[in-house]
């Protein structure tokens, strides 16, 4: 996010690049949203996050409540957000200790649509050890439950 | 207190000062963070530490890790516009991150300079055969997060706290075994009064000269 954009970003006109008004029509028609990334440091990659910083400013991605001044979801028509990730750490440590990016898009965003959408992970753990056919299977894998998506 | 501040005088004595280094991030000039980050430097001028200070937005921080980089991110090679960054972490044994929280965790900016900066060989190296990251920062000893949340506890808590996450988890299995973590953080920023900041901001003076002073 510049400076320009922090300082537009309570105000009337939140969006100033035409890049990210295209992307900003594009998630208003979406009923699900799909992101694939590969796991940094537990959380998603600085682009994506950026995204999410500049896509999702005030009036997309959530508005403020007129008379508590809270935070209130705004992506309601999202039904569905899937996260398609790979990770350097074995399973059990994401689970256990950290799983930033997961947090980040199953509960951050997912506020921001409401409790009725529903999120799905498909994660590959453990990378740097995994053999092809760990892979294949993955990629199978997602691959079934894109064509499944209702 | 003065018998505990004689008692630091007398154990740092002969040792050289501590070496902070202070990363902050955050686009606007004015607010809750620049107003910390000035904060925690002024008090530190005020002790006998050494600092070093990056604002990344002020650096022109460039967060995007490159295809170039991606293709050789377990070489131990570090590109010319990164030496200086990777020269600071590995000199500091403080470490301290001074950002807003953006839907639940650090800013891109600053998740940038994790990616690009915390690479193989400086933060960690993955030894033929190995399948876990050894741990190359021993010099860093205590992580300081100053940050702020524009909603409360409680939702912060449900979103997972990433954040604090990345910091004490993440970035922490990579340093000293007996890093040091410190989480200065107010909650609630979007609903705060001008008290509750003011009183947040003295407490970082006191927090950091309690620590250094």
């Amino acid at each position: 996010m510049s400076p320009e954009e922090r300082a537009a970003y309570h105000g009337e006109q939140p969006v100033l690049d035409p890049m990210v008004a295209e992307h900003i029509e594009a998630v208003r028609s979406a009923e699900i949203i799909v992101f694939v990334y590969p796991t940094w440091w537990s959380g998603l990659p600085a682009m994506l996050k950026g995204w999410l910083e500049r896509v999702l400013v005030p009036g997309v991605g959530f508005r403020f409540d007129e008379t508590s001044g809270k935070v209130r979801p705004n992506l309601t028509q999202v039904r569905r957000l899937i996260g398609v990730s790979t990770y350097g750490s074995p399973r059990w440590y994401v689970k256990l200790a950290v799983d930033t990016g997961r947090r980040t898009i199953t509960r951050a965003l997912r506020l921001a649509c409401g409790l009725r959408t529903r999120p799905s992970w498909y994660a590959l753990y453990a990378i740097d050890s995994s053999t092809d056919v760990d892979r294949t299977l993955f990629a199978d894998r997602v691959e079934r439950a894109m064509k499944e998506l209702r | 207190m003065a018998q505990s501040r004689f008692i630091r005088l007398l154990t740092r004595f002969g040792s050289t000062p501590q070496r902070v280094l202070v990363i902050s991030c955050h686009p606007s000039a004015e607010g809750l963070i620049p107003a910390a980050r000035q904060r925690i430097l002024g008090s530190l001028d005020s002790c006998d530490v050494d600092v070093r200070h990056t604002d990344l937005y002020s650096d022109g921080f460039k967060p995007e890790l490159t295809a170039e980089e991606h293709r050789h991110h377990t070489d131990p090679v570090v590109s010319d516009d990164l030496m200086r960054y990777t020269r600071d972490l590995t000199w500091c044994d403080t470490l301290v991150l001074v950002y807003p929280t953006w839907w639940s965790t650090q800013p891109a900016m600053l998740k940038g300079w994790i990616d690009r900066v915390w690479a193989a060989g400086v933060a960690w190296e993955l030894p033929n055969g190995a399948d876990r990251l050894v741990p190359r920062l021993q010099n860093v000893r205590r992580i300081i997060v100053v940050t702020s949340h524009g909603s409360n506890k409680w939702i912060n808590s449900f979103q997972g706290e990433g954040g604090k996450r990345v910091a004490f988890r993440s970035l922490r299995s990579m340093c000293n075994r007996r890093t040091r973590c410190h989480w200065w953080a107010l909650y609630g920023v979007d609903t705060s009064s001008e008290q509750t900041r003011r009183a947040w901001l003295e407490q970082l003076d006191e927090r950091t000269i309690g620590l250094f002073g």
